[in-house]
């Protein structure tokens, strides 16, 4: 596959996500020097991607002006536009690490001759066409099988194989940083992904006596309230919290000697950086969307096979307590440490990940054949079944409905698009669907 | 919503049951499709879960 024409990369949100995608960047460029890459991606993401060092042109999607339009006919003249401009590119090819349909759907209007990830067929439904990218869309709904992190999906979808760990590079920018700080990042986007406060300020109350740096705490501005707090405990605590744009945060990390945080936006930059760094997971996996560091440790709580994630599960965290993330500072052994992780983020990955490359199984296939050919809407009798199968299902596998619920309407890929689906469920389905001529198909 | 929006979503109707009939939608069908779901969409930090 050339790599060396104008290609597209398509990742609109969130910023984390965005900066995960920053490291093909940089296996492309050092791979492919001469290659001409364009970004696209949301209005509060571009900063990230302007004047980024390997990024030729920044695109922005027109997602924000089209929400801000004063009517639908302003909407689409905006959308046609934008499209219009970016297929005067004629880019070789698009790479949409993004699994949200309007993406595809929007990408599907920029004429190209290479198409990688999630696209559109002619009817405008969602399809995977290479192996890579649906084994990205599996995450997380086969998270229990995965073993590979999504920077390595996300390279195998571009082909890339570089000998040396790919880093992330970010645009300049004027701020400056505390030298030799300590850096900590206390909240987080998610309710679930957030460490108790009073665990924060234990924490801080440790550092604080064990060693003399600063500690500078970042967050976004509706985080500054509850940081200020914590900032009044000493007179070497400085508090950041929206003081800074997104492109800015690199340069509050870069020369950190440590950063501790959840799993947050700043966390990817850190790990991007090569800081040393501890990272806090509970409902999230650090296989699959860890510090991609060879200088960080993860401090996990537990997750069962099968298990869904936990978002929304303010508790799930106070498991870890300050004590683990003490013993880690001090390479000691932990107690009440389910799992702990040195993360490599070697490329030696990516071979294992072409051989565990399985095939989306025969019935779910099938299935989809079914689903997509059906001359008219499945019954409500038979979707309730299903709904209710998935509920059985879910409790059985002791996973978290809501959170299957909440992935697919995010992604807006409803049950009907799914190719990439749990293999048990859909083997349910069809012993399910044999109700309904299923052995037909 | 005012009233175009109205009428994109009527339009919505008639596309998604072209699709679900397995038909071939048009450009704008599929422009129309892609407005719709960008104006329906919310990113995270549009969701306080920024």
């Amino acid at each position: 596959m050339p790599k060396t024409g104008k290609w597209l990369i398509h990742m609109p949100n969130n910023p984390g996500d965005v900066v995960m995608a920053l490291f093909v960047v940089d296996a492309w460029k050092r791979q492919y020097p001469q290659a001409q890459l364009h970004f696209l991606t949301d209005h509060e993401c571009l900063s990230l991607v302007q004047n980024h060092p390997q990024i030729d042109k920044a695109w922005c999607t027109p997602r924000q002006q089209i929400r801000k339009a004063a009517n639908a006919e302003i909407a689409l003249h905006i959308l046609e536009d934008r499209a219009g401009a970016l297929a005067l590119e004629n880019f070789d090819g698009i790479l949409n690490l993004y699994q949200g349909y309007e993406g595809a759907l929007f990408l599907s209007l920029i004429p190209t001759r290479k198409r990688i990830g999630l696209c559109t067929d002619q009817s405008g439904e969602a399809i995977l066409l290479d192996p890579a990218s649906r084994a990205l869309f599996a995450i997380p709904a086969e998270r229990s099988a995965n073993r590979f992190h999504c920077i390595d999906h996300y390279l195998h979808m571009a082909g890339l194989k570089s000998k040396h760990r790919p880093q992330a590079q970010f645009p300049p920018s004027q701020i400056q940083g505390i030298p030799g700080a300590v850096v900590l990042q206390i909240g987080s986007a998610w309710p679930g992904k957030k460490w108790p406060l009073a665990y924060w300020r234990d924490l801080i109350q440790y550092l604080l006596q064990a060693q003399s740096a600063p500690i500078v705490l970042l967050g976004s501005p509706n985080e500054f309230q509850e940081n200020e707090e914590l900032a009044h405990l000493h007179s070497r605590i400085h508090n950041y919290c929206g003081k800074s744009q997104l492109h800015e945060i690199p340069n509050l990390i870069r020369g950190a000697k440590l950063f501790i945080s959840g799993d947050t936006f700043a966390m990817h930059v850190a790990s991007a950086l090569q800081i040393p760094q501890i990272a806090l997971f509970g409902p999230s996996l650090a296989r699959e969307t860890g510090p991609y560091s060879s200088t960080a440790w993860v401090l996990s709580t537990a997750h069962r096979a099968g298990e869904n994630l936990e978002f929304l599960n303010t508790k799930i965290l106070e498991s870890l307590h300050v004590q683990d993330v003490i013993n880690t500072l001090l390479g000691l052994d932990t107690k009440n440490i389910l799992l702990q992780a040195q993360w490599s983020g070697h490329h030696d990955y990516q071979e294992k990940l072409t051989k565990s490359l399985s095939p989306i199984p025969p019935c779910a296939l099938r299935l989809m054949h079914f689903l997509k050919r059906a001359q008219q809407e499945p019954s409500n009798s038979l979707i309730h079944i299903i709904e209710e199968l998935e509920k059985n299902l879910a409790i059985e596998t002791h996973s978290n409905y809501e959170w299957e619920q909440y992935r697919i309407a995010l992604k807006s890929l409803n049950w009907r698009k799914l190719d990439s689906y749990f293999a048990e469920r859909l083997e349910l389905l069809k012993q399910l669907l044999t109700k309904f001529d299923y052995q037909k198909i | 919503m005012n009233e175009s929006w109205n009428e994109l979503e009527a339009k919505i109707a008639e596309i998604s049951a072209k699709q679900k009939q397995g038909l071939s939608l048009s450009r704008e069908e599929i422009s129309l499709l892609c407005l719709w779901h960008y104006s329906q969409s919310q990113t995270r930090q549009e969701q306080n879960y920024a």
